[in-house]
């Protein structure tokens, strides 16, 4: 058994007490050894964490092109004479129609609003706790991937073992929002938006999608004109009262 | 309490916070790398770079987080620029920094070295995992994910006993790649 299999069967448990012994023992002998099982925990962290590190970089990117632009000089516009012929007259009138087309469609048929606004960040929770990592994974999957009714019951069972967790809480809502448990999910968010932790401004938002989702507008709109001016949702909150 | 939300949000990807902490700092920052004969195209590179760093450092770990975001932030901004500057040789600029560098009060000095340190050891395991087989990359990232063994060898086409033989293979040979990397 070389040092890389040695090191992998001791971090996966697998090694045989007398092996494990003898591994530990050599541990304290050999900082060569220990230094190879650090990087080999390294190795192991950075393949759990590489998707999400990667879309939190390609987040970042996006915004700081936004933050940081003014050294690119702009461009300076350039008049183009427009000539007269009848392709561009044939032109101008197609686009007309898909433009009417469009504004028809979307009056015909105005997106559901619980769909535009109920948009949750992914959850993440493997980098909370090193314990259970196998059902942390499966419910942050779950969850990830949208399918709430697999996550529901999971998410349960980690907040009756961590009450104190409020983030947990608060994607616990949501999965009892999603699947239509409206009831318990409002519990759930009148808690968090009536304590004082930095998850009140969220739990206030999802009560109010919670009435959203069920077409509730009258309670969905108290809730909404609740939002103080220093929410974090307080933009999103105007709009979605305009709209409704 | 405001500076922890800013790492929870970091953390967890959450957009609106990650927003806000670019509305509160990059303008700063930007004026500072300005200042110091960079352009905002640098302070953009350092800004981001100073994010994942501390992502890097605290994310998933077990370590305190007891600075002040901003102040975190900002320190290892100016220490990444001042090790560019450095690489790129003005000398005067950087004895003038570098006595800055101690002189401020705001650099929680040791916590911005270990986030720098620890963004350049992800960073150099992005690069030698790049380096490895695409079996390998794919074997290893289904690991990752915590896909079963059976499941893994199925999908690849190999012997359920092979999924762990390959995986300290490659392991290894990352390893290689790895140490190779950190001393050039």
């Amino acid at each position: 058994m070389n040092n890389t299999e040695k090191i992998d069967r001791y971090l996966r448990g697998e090694l045989p007490d007398v092996d494990k012994n003898a591994f530990e023992a050599e541990l304290n002998q050999s900082a060569d050894l220990a230094a190879e099982l650090a990087l080999q925990k390294d190795m192991e962290q950075f393949l759990r964490k590489q998707d999400r590190r990667a879309a939190l970089k390609g987040q970042l990117e996006n915004l700081g092109t936004e933050f940081f632009q003014n050294s690119t000089p702009k461009e300076t516009g350039r008049i183009v004479p427009l000539r007269r012929n009848q392709t561009l007259r044939w032109v101008i009138g197609l686009a007309a129609t898909i433009a009417l087309l469009l504004i028809a469609r979307f009056l015909l048929f105005q997106p559901n609003l619980y769909e535009q606004y109920g948009q949750y960040p992914p959850l993440a929770m493997i980098e909370k706790s090193s314990a259970a990592q196998d059902n942390l994974a499966a419910m942050e999957s779950a969850f990830n991937q949208k399918d709430y009714a697999k996550a529901l019951p999971l998410l349960q069972a980690y907040v009756q073992e961590k009450p104190e967790d409020l983030q947990a809480k608060l994607y616990l809502g949501i999965c009892l929002l999603e699947t239509g448990k409206y009831t318990a999910a409002r519990d759930l968010f009148t808690s968090i938006s009536s304590g004082e932790s930095s998850f009140v401004d969220y739990g206030q938002w999802y009560l109010a999608l919670s009435y959203l989702k069920e077409g509730n507008k009258t309670e969905c709109r108290k809730v909404l004109q609740e939002v103080p001016a220093e929410s974090e949702f307080a933009q999103k909150a105007q709009d979605l009262l305009k709209r409704l | 309490m405001s500076d922890n939300q800013d790492l929870l949000a970091l953390c967890a990807g959450d957009p609106l916070r990650i927003r806000a902490i670019y509305q509160q700092h990059a303008a700063p920052i930007q004026r500072w790398v300005e200042a110091n004969n960079g352009s905002a195209a640098d302070a953009q590179d350092l800004f981001q770079d100073g994010l994942m760093a501390i992502y890097d450092r605290y994310c998933g770990a077990d370590v305190q987080f007891n600075s002040s975001f901003g102040a975190l932030l900002f320190g290892i901004c100016k220490r990444k620029w001042f090790d560019r500057l450095k690489e790129k040789n003005r000398e005067a600029v950087v004895r003038k920094v570098e006595e800055e560098r101690y002189n401020d009060e705001d650099d929680p000095g040791l916590e911005s070295e270990a986030a720098t340190q620890e963004l350049h050891k992800q960073e150099t395991l992005t690069k030698t995992f790049a380096l490895l087989s695409a079996q390998c990359q794919e074997l290893l990232t289904l690991l990752g994910k915590g896909v079963a063994s059976e499941q893994i060898a199925e999908q690849l086409g190999m012997a359920a006993n092979a999924v762990y033989q390959s995986k300290h293979r490659c392991m290894g040979r990352w390893k290689e790649l790895f140490a190779q990397q950190i001393k050039s």
